[in-house]
């Protein structure tokens, strides 16, 4: 084996991932050859560097915390978007079938005309679909028209561009139907519908603006542990909203068995200091930190 | 595992979940190590395991390990980005690598690096190209094999065997030029 070919199958040789017959050659070449040999010895070195290397700095990293959540809320937003594209196409179908395309744009309000113009291609794609639907709607769809249709909600929206208002999630059942209507990444509307009645029952915000974060912070700063890293010059990175939806059975006076709803916001406020980020999670209802989660590696 | 996967395969979110929490570590510092950018890593992160969920129907247990599945889409994802970028600066606040801020005397002494070779092994790595970084990064990080290397990259073994010796080539070449504009300094002191 010559020079050059044993410079070839030096790293392989180092690897472990040569033939027993390549190793054989490689050996028997450096046995004899200086050059080769410092060759080897240098190669190695190198390799052993760059795992150290490699190693190190993976350690250095971790997965933002809200990964899970983030990738989740994708999921859910990506079916529900099929569900209400194809339940308020089917819904809209209906109603033009009933009073006719023109009678149909000057009934609703103007502002939901935006709404149906970003659907007009999902309707001739998906046309084949929704025609079922047009013998019975779907819940889903239904709950977020009745949602879209309430005057608190419209208030609610009305500095919000339509166009930017997702709905991320629909669930519950026909007495307490929640949509949750999302403008990323600062705002959350949680709307409780009764489908048996066709009304919002309550209507729930949380706006992460100027003075919310603030608010927020000054919560979040009495807590010892959030002083201690805001001490050693940890800032805060950004603002989640999270909501939590509660359902309770209680028993009324006369025997019957109902459902209450409550809803709660907590925020997710990242903090990093250095390479590491730490998650802190307030509570806006107790008014306090309820966790803060260090990086793990 | 073999469970887990078959209920992932069937559409169990708990069970996607799970897999997700096991290896999201993995793909998540693989990525890192591939692109050289923590928002991208993260980004190749989500996009990862949205086509692990969408494209469960694909992976077929007989045929490899969910894990080598699981690498080639991350070095797919990696690799994308990698190349959409521009040209790599030297500077470390740019590409946000900054020296780790570790207690040198708490290491074992294996880990033990000289903070110059530190940075201009990722200063080499950083010029190798999309081609040629992944391998080092599979071979010197996930320790993986030629063989499963070449299953992830679907390239034969003697590919594998000539990118990661072009790849250690490049990277030595650079820490001797490197090495040579000290000595010039040094030189230059005098």
């Amino acid at each position: 084996m010559n020079c050059k070919d044993a410079e070839k199958l030096i790293a392989a040789f180092l690897d472990g991932e040569l033939t027993d017959k390549e190793q054989d050659l490689v050996r028997e070449h450096i046995a004899t050859c200086q050059r080769c040999r410092e060759k080897v010895e240098a190669l190695a070195r190198t390799q052993n560097s760059l795992r150290r290397v490699l190693k190190l700095e993976a350690t250095k990293y971790i997965p933002s915390p809200n990964a899970w959540r983030r990738l989740r809320q994708r999921i859910t937003k990506e079916e529900q978007l099929e569900v209400t594209t194809q339940g308020l196409a089917g819904s809209i179908l209906k109603a033009i079938k009933s009073i006719g395309m023109g009678r149909l744009i000057s009934r609703r309000p103007s502002w939901k005309a935006v709404l149906i113009s970003m659907l007009a291609l999902a309707l001739v794609v998906s046309l084949a679909v929704t025609i079922p639907l047009l013998f019975g709607q779907d819940p889903k769809a239904l709950a977020a028209d009745i949602t879209f249709d309430s005057p608190e909600v419209q208030a609610a929206l009305s500095d919000k561009k339509l166009e930017e208002v997702q709905v991320t999630d629909v669930f519950g059942d026909s007495e307490h139907t929640l949509v949750v209507l999302r403008v990323v990444p600062d705002y959350v509307l949680i709307a409780d519908v009764n489908l048996e009645i066709k009304e919002v029952m309550q209507v729930h915000v949380l706006e992460l603006n100027y003075e919310k974060k603030q608010e927020i912070f000054d919560i979040a700063k009495v807590d010892p542990r959030v002083q201690g890293l805001l001490e050693q010059g940890a800032y805060i990175s950004s603002f989640y909203p999270v909501y939590i939806v509660n359902f309770e059975e209680i028993v009324g006076p006369d025997g019957e068995i109902y459902r209450e709803v409550s809803v709660e916001f907590i925020v997710d406020m990242r903090m990093e200091l250095g390479e590491k980020e730490y998650l802190v999670v307030v509570d806006l209802t107790r008014g306090e930190v309820v966790q803060l989660i260090e990086p793990t590696n | 595992m073999a469970d887990l996967i078959e209920k992932w395969q069937t559409g169990d979110m708990s069970a996607f979940e799970a897999l997700f929490q096991q290896y999201k570590g993995l793909v998540f510092k693989s990525a890192i190590l591939m692109t050289g950018n923590r928002e991208e890593a993260e980004d190749v992160l989500q996009e990862v395991f949205m086509t692990v969920l969408k494209a469960r129907h694909t992976f077929d247990a007989s045929k490899g390990k969910f894990s080598t599945w699981l690498y080639r889409i991350t070095v797919n994802q990696s690799i994308d980005r990698y190349r959409k970028k521009q040209p790599v600066s030297l500077s470390f606040e740019e590409i946000n690598l900054d020296f780790p801020t570790v207690n040198y005397r708490e290491l074992p002494e294996e880990a033990l690096v000289s903070k110059w070779e530190y940075e201009r092994l990722i200063e080499a790595m950083n010029l190798l190209d999309s081609k040629h970084r992944p391998v080092l990064v599979l071979r010197y990080f996930n320790d993986l094999s030629y063989k499963e290397i070449a299953e992830v990259l679907d390239i034969p073994v003697g590919t594998v065997k000539s990118r990661i010796h072009n790849a250690l080539r490049s990277l030595r070449e650079q820490m001797s030029l490197a090495m040579t504009d000290v000595n010039m300094e040094g030189g230059k002191n005098l």
